[in-house]
């Protein structure tokens, strides 16, 4: 039981406790679920179903609506005749109208609380925080391509795949920067003589730094530089403003693979002793070079015990950890399992992050406080019922915000504040006013394996609310010691 | 690229107050206030302060030097967003360090915003901050008011936070609650809840969450002799990798914000301004020349920014050490010729009153740190 809010977010409450604690977390880690969700908010059970097509957007549809949008925000811009209220309100309005991002928040909301995959968005939620993205550019538009088909098709297989993957995806690559990151020999440069153009070295050094290796490793300001060079090409501009005249001689057939010969460095480039050839190739062989040194490993084997097992994991735990991915060559699958495997010997409790702890607390539980798919764009549904965004802020963890890309922090201490205790009681009190839960206090003792002094404090209140608001904040539900 | 608009509605500003007395454990009320403006992401020193007497400005800074800076002195320049401090200069109520830095040259973002906070050298070896600290030495345990305690106001001393919840539909915490959950919980979590118990004791007035809303209100409350005498404000986006621009851009636009929060809380402190001082931090500056996408890299020595009436000040305060190549710290960025940790224990002396040398030792783990006090405060 310990073992599925370590590593999942428990379960539903028409679902059976397995026998095989282990077996249930690598089936729903393998899981290649479908995506689910509710169409609307409704008082009473949810309805699940599959997640529609129509709000399933891939790369090419996303960067198409981005430029739509733009074009129609230019032609507002264009508009002298309008006033700043008019102005705002047609902005607004427009922006309604394209935004992919509201449905990826809200897949992002769902899929853990009424999907079959629990374990397995854990993983994927840990890989967003280590590969931290953040509203930068129009990054945003294509974060929930990042999201749900690179990260949750990827974690099946390499961690050098990933990260070439979450690297060259353009949401990454407008995050941090790499957009306007350009060879000072490239063609750009040549023919730019007015305007200034050159390297920015944003992205070669959070790949090194965060992603990968990290400063153990010991990499000098001459490798991020060469890093740069090597990265200076990949990502596209779309805006006339930022000098998207390019796009005529390049054309990109696929925006996940979008690399700009005109913007890039050329010649070979050496980082940590090794040197990469010209051209498009050399962000692969880099990136299997990262991946495959040892500092890699041990840097994301710790985060992943951190996250999952316990704030201060065992040498043991990490070395564990560490053995699974050189055994495998990075295979996340055979990492991700012995992480759970480590996290089942563990029978410490684990404090999770405010959000994880209320996807557990909706889902087994049975109740909901987030929008349908058909009730975005309108007012909210029902008291009590939130858009993501603001249920994000409100929690300290708005991943389509402004972010760092250090990411939110891994150790259950760092949420431990009286605020964010304060927003656990409200939100328990609207889970249990507005959002319906199926199973009551009492039910969900039983279904967490409450101790006996949680029991006693539930039985300490004979107010039905007041009852929700102590199991919501046990130590089994909240994973602390 | 983002709007105006829309960055601050996802703007990550932010307040923490700190230093209350208590009774029973402060000894002597403490006699003036700081405020520290963290500045989030590498402040570029030298487009907030030019050097316009400098002969290597112009081709160093190509593409980043304002068209009309304010003068300050045959030297030194200032932005032209940084008006209200222009003003306070000119009242000797200002005054600026310039070509100055924490001792961490190493240009990352978490590891630079952990040392400037924790006060130690070596990143992520402290769990408390230089403040935190300093507050515990002035028996001065107290309370923050925001999202998330930002370390450098932690310490053993009892902080917590606060900052109002939007979620409609919610119950305020009781104390039934509160108390109930704080004894069965025991820990630090236990903590928690006894502090969500006590901040509710008293009434909860919403507060905006744009800066200089923040900074009233900071004000405000420093200016009650009983309440906080720490507040920390948090200034995000310095971090101007791209199209950094010269006048106008996302730099000087939080440059801006600075000058408005400054404002705001030398107007909201009334008579308390005169035992104040309010001073900048942030992690490292930006790199002399612009880059590629006409922005800056990290770089290493930056400018602070100080007011307050606690100052002598009118002044800036440098060991010049010139723009040109061999001049600069690995070829690339300003060099730092005084240490801003001798700024920060400058700014806890003059504010409550404690001796530089145990600043020195016990805050900052350096004893033989340089005491530049009297080049601001006398």
């Amino acid at each position: 039981m310990l073992l599925m809010h370590k590593v999942g977010f428990g379960l539903k409450p028409d679902e059976d406790m397995p026998k095989d604690a282990i077996g249930w977390a690598l089936a729903q880690l393998a899981n290649k679920a479908p995506q689910v969700g509710i169409s609307r908010f409704r008082t009473g059970k949810q309805q699940i179903e599959p997640w529609p097509e129509e709000f399933i957007f891939d790369l090419t549809t996303r960067v198409k609506t981005a430029r739509q949008l733009q074009r129609e925000l230019d032609k507002l811009d264009d508009d002298s005749g309008l006033s700043s209220g008019e102005r705002r309100r047609q902005e607004q309005a427009l922006r309604q109208k394209f935004q992919p991002h509201a449905h990826d928040q809200l897949t992002f909301f769902h899929q853990p609380v009424f999907g079959e995959d629990g374990v397995r968005q854990r993983f994927v939620q840990f890989w967003m925080n280590h590969f931290t993205v953040g509203a930068n550019s129009n990054s945003n538009d294509y974060a929930g391509d990042l999201f749900q088909n690179v990260m949750n098709r990827d974690i099946d297989g390499r961690f050098a795949d990933m990260a070439y993957n979450v690297t060259r995806h353009p949401t990454m690559l407008c995050y941090l920067d790499n957009i306007y990151n350009i060879g000072e020999t490239s063609e750009k440069a040549k023919n730019n003589k007015k305007q200034q153009v050159g390297l920015n070295d944003n992205l070669g050094r959070e790949l090194m730094e965060l992603h990968t290796i990290s400063p153990a490793a010991g990499y000098s300001e001459d490798d991020i530089r060469d890093a740069a060079k090597i990265l200076a090409g990949w990502g596209f501009l779309f805006h006339k403003k930022d000098g998207a005249r390019f796009d005529r001689k390049n054309k990109i057939k696929d925006y996940g693979d979008a690399f700009v010969t005109y913007h890039a460095e050329p010649g070979g480039k050496t980082v940590l002793g090794k040197t990469y050839p010209n051209g498009k190739k050399a962000l692969r062989l880099f990136i299997d070079d990262l991946a495959a040194m040892p500092e890699t490993a041990a840097h994301i084997s710790r985060k992943l015990c951190q996250h999952f097992i316990s704030d201060n994991p065992t040498d043991d735990d990490v070395n564990a950890v560490i053995a699974a991915w050189q055994r495998s060559d990075g295979d996340l699958p055979s990492v991700h399992k012995a992480v759970i495997e480590r996290a089942a010997l563990d029978i410490s409790p684990k404090m999770q992050w405010p959000l994880t702890w209320l996807f557990t607390l909706s889902r087994t539980s049975g109740g909901n406080l987030t929008y349908g798919w058909d009730d975005i764009g309108g007012k909210d549904p029902h008291e009590g019922v939130f858009r993501p965004r603001l249920i994000m802020r409100e929690l300290g963890q708005n991943i389509w915000g402004r972010r760092q890309p250090d990411g939110f922090a891994l150790d259950g201490a760092s949420w431990a504040t009286p605020e964010h205790m304060e927003r656990r009681i409200r939100m328990a009190s609207i889970m249990h006013r507005f959002g319906n839960p199926q199973l009551d206090a009492n039910d969900m003792l039983e279904r967490i394996d409450a101790s006996a002094m949680t029991r006693d404090l539930v039985a300490s209140t004979s107010d039905a609310r007041n009852k929700f608001i102590f199991m919501a904040c046990s130590r089994e539900m909240m994973g602390s010691v | 690229m983002i709007t105006r608009r829309q960055f601050l509605q996802s703007s990550a500003a932010s307040l923490a107050l700190a230093g209350f007395p208590i009774h029973g454990v402060t000894k002597d009320l403490p006699t003036g206030n700081i405020v520290v403006i963290i500045l989030e992401g590498g402040m570029d020193g030298l487009a907030a302060v030019p050097p316009l007497g400098d002969p290597d400005l112009e081709r160093a800074r190509k593409g980043l030097i304002s068209a009309n800076p304010i003068t300050l002195n045959p030297f030194f320049g200032l932005h032209p967003s940084l008006g209200g401090f222009a003003r306070m200069l000119n009242d000797g109520e200002a005054s600026i360090v310039h070509a100055t830095a924490f001792p961490y040259t190493k240009r990352s973002h978490f590891e630079g915003q952990n040392v400037i906070q924790t006060g130690n050298m070596t990143p992520y070896a402290s769990k408390s901050g230089w403040l935190g600290r300093s507050l515990e030495l002035a028996g001065l345990p107290g309370r923050a008011y925001s999202m998330d305690m930002p370390l450098l106001i932690r310490g053993e001393a009892e902080l917590d936070n606060y900052y109002p919840a939007h979620l409609r539909g919610s119950i305020d915490p009781t104390n039934m609650l509160t108390d109930q959950l704080s004894q069965y919980h025991g820990s630090i979590i236990g903590d928690a809840f006894t502090k969500v118990g006590q901040k509710h004791e008293e009434k909860a007035k919403f507060i905006a969450r744009d800066p200089v809303s923040l900074a009233k209100h900071a004000g405000a409350r420093l200016s009650d002799p009983l309440g906080p005498s720490v507040a920390v404000i948090k200034v995000s986006e310095f971090d101007t990798h791209a199209g950094q621009g010269a006048d106008t851009g996302m730099h000087y636009e939080q440059l801006a914000e600075v000058d408005d929060i400054m404002i705001a809380l030398k107007s909201s402190l009334g008579a308390q301004f005169k035992d104040t001082v309010i001073l900048t931090l942030t992690e490292f500056g930006r790199t002399v020349k612009m880059n590629g996408s006409t922005g800056t890299d990290h770089g290493y020595g930056s400018a602070g920014l100080l007011a307050g009436g606690l100052l002598k000040g009118g002044k800036v305060i440098t060991q010049w050490p010139g723009l040109g190549k061999r001049d600069r710290f690995e070829e690339r960025d300003l060099q730092s010729t005084i240490d801003y940790r001798s700024v920060c224990a400058a700014c806890i002396e003059a504010a409550f009153g404690l001796d530089h040398d145990l600043i020195a030792d016990k805050i900052f783990y350096t004893p033989k740190l340089e005491r530049v006090y009297d080049h601001l405060f006398a």
